[in-house]
């Protein structure tokens, strides 16, 4: 039996797309694992796949589970070869990049946190596995501005850098306490300060989920986040804060048991019994299955108002999947029908746009600013 | 000054060549029996296959065409002639991984047929040199193309080029930017 037979037979998938999204489920099952399982795949299986595993930055780590298999030399596996080629050599390229920004940050007297990209692509069993671009670095909201205009210095290193004021997606807890609880890595030769075990797994589960999840990569960093705990991860003070937030969260780390089979051993009882609503698993495979980035690259809505005949696939390429709406809403995680949260997160993003159309025209000489995007 | 110019040159000319590796800006990262290397100048990433990499790795600069072949057998046990290695300077040096252009000499063209060569080539295998280029779909999920890096510190414009990646800007709902694919 093939891994996706396997699972396959969980339920009958309602549409193609959850049907490809459980393929790719099978594909990342334990693939962050040091000796991940081989992936047994029909051939016909992989080429459909291979274009999404690309797209969603997860085909080094199958084409690992791959190429001690029949299929390595399946022409539908060779680009996922090379993405792992090319994500090596850019680790090696991007790691360069953070220590320029972090030494050059230090050097201005900020001392930047580091989340999400590297600081969670080291805990992968191997360099060039999960791939990463943006410097994601949370300063302190006292020191953003500074950390903002000395990034805009001429001097600075010309590096892609996100700077963030605080930690958006913990801002149920004191920077302070964040940033306290915060641990050193070794980058090369250098230290790197990055979230406290607690704290990032809380991030990467908060932000998968407000990206609508599209990613599955996020998911397994969910599941290599989880695994490579230390025996002292303080559960309660993960679980700590917002208790909506907190549910979200336990959400996603049962998403990770429950779809790619991740060792969740020593859950607290509370976290084991988290039910998945109904709705959640099959949005999520239907959110794999098909191409579509709900925040990928889009043409502005301003664009629209000369052109309006775009505009009903532009409204629809906006519509929010279950799961962004429901974050984006501030949604509980239950049984209910999601088209509210959708409608609500649409017109929410419809306001938002509308109050930066108002402010933009008000402005001279610039009707459509950088912010038309919906 | 002149004449010692000019005796330099008569130097370098008899002096018996000794190819060298080029090895400022670049990234070397070593995966599945390959070397991949990222050129930092041109933003190139090239896979170089396990004998064209151990070739790369004793152009020293020093060692001439024969003790290159002598060490290479005697070290990796590779049994290659002069032929097989100007075929793989040509393709390090179509690569931009040599420090000085090469000019094969006049008779290489003539000491073999193109089908020998290719059988020599064969024979000996992993002389590959080749482009890494990156898959598209990977290339337009990635936020490695990112308006940030071309516009620099957090601050991308929309609808402005990407400098080197091809499209054009667009600031995504969460405030970053990305190199979208209509052209420039």
């Amino acid at each position: 039996m093939t891994d996706a037979t396997a699972v396959k037979s969980m339920r009958r998938p309602a549409t193609p797309h959850e049907a490809t999204g459980r393929l790719i489920a099978a594909a990342y099952t334990q693939a962050w694992h040091s000796a991940p399982p081989p992936l047994t795949l029909a051939a016909t299986e992989l080429q459909e796949i291979a274009p999404l595993l690309l797209q969603s930055s997860g085909a080094a780590l199958i084409w690992r589970r791959l190429r001690s298999g029949n299929l390595a030399s399946h022409p539908a596996a060779q680009p996922l070869r090379q993405a792992y080629r090319l994500h090596l050599l850019q680790a090696a390229v991007h790691e360069g990049e953070i220590r320029k920004a972090i030494t050059y940050l230090r050097h201005v007297g900020i001392e930047p946190l580091l989340g999400k990209g590297w600081a969670i692509a080291r805990v992968y069993p191997a360099r060039g596995l999960r791939p990463f671009g943006d410097i994601d670095l949370y300063i302190h909201p006292q020191d953003y501005a500074r950390a903002v205009a000395a990034i805009q210095t001429p001097g600075a290193p010309s590096v892609p850098v996100d700077l963030h004021k605080g930690v958006a997606s913990l801002t149920d807890r004191r920077f302070e306490e964040v940033y306290d609880r915060s641990q050193v890595e070794a980058l090369g030769d250098m230290g790197v300060r990055i979230l406290g075990a607690e704290d990032h797994l809380r991030l990467l589960c908060l932000h998968m989920l407000g990206h609508g999840a599209w990613r599955p990569i996020w998911l397994c960093d969910i599941a290599a986040a989880i695994e490579a705990r230390s025996d002292d991860f303080d559960w309660d003070y993960f679980m700590s804060g917002d208790r909506r937030r907190t549910r979200w969260a336990m959400n996603a780390i049962e998403l990770a048991r429950h779809l790619l089979n991740a060792d969740a051993d020593g859950l607290p009882a509370s976290a084991r019994n988290t039910r998945l609503p109904r709705w959640l698993t099959p949005s999520l495979l239907q959110q794999w299955g098909k191409l579509q980035i709900p925040h990928g690259c889009r043409t502005g809505m301003a664009a629209y108002m000369r052109d309006p005949k775009g505009m009903f696939t532009a409204l629809r390429t906006r519509w929010p999947n279950p799961i962004e709406a429901t974050i984006g809403t501030g949604g509980p995680f239950n049984d209910w029908p999601r088209l509210p949260f959708q409608i609500g997160e649409s017109l929410l993003r419809s306001a938002s746009f509308v109050a930066r159309l108002i402010k933009s025209a008000r402005m001279p000489a610039r009707v459509f600013d950088a912010q038309d995007f919906w | 000054m002149k004449l010692n110019r000019l005796r330099t040159q008569e130097m370098n000319m008899t002096a018996p060549f000794a190819p060298q590796a080029r090895r400022e800006g670049l990234v070397i990262e070593e995966a599945e029996d390959e070397l991949l290397v990222y050129d930092l100048e041109r933003h190139e990433a090239h896979c170089l296959e396990r004998t064209a990499a151990l070739i790369w790795q004793q152009c020293d600069g020093q060692s001439t065409l024969p003790t290159l072949i002598k060490r290479l057998q005697k070290q990796h046990r590779l049994v290659i002639d002069e032929d097989v290695i100007w075929i793989t300077l040509r393709r390090l040096d179509r690569a931009h991984l040599l420090k000085e252009p090469i000019k094969a000499p006049a008779g290489l063209a003539g000491r073999a047929s193109r089908r020998d060569m290719m059988r020599k080539v064969a024979v000996v295998g992993g002389l590959a040199v080749f482009s890494i280029l990156a898959p598209t779909a990977a290339e337009a999920a990635s936020r490695n193309v990112s308006c940030v890096h071309v516009f620099k510190n957090g601050l991308p414009e929309n609808n402005q080029c990407c400098n080197g990646n091809k499209g054009i800007c667009h600031i995504t709902s969460d405030h970053n930017g990305v190199c979208g694919p209509q052209p420039c």
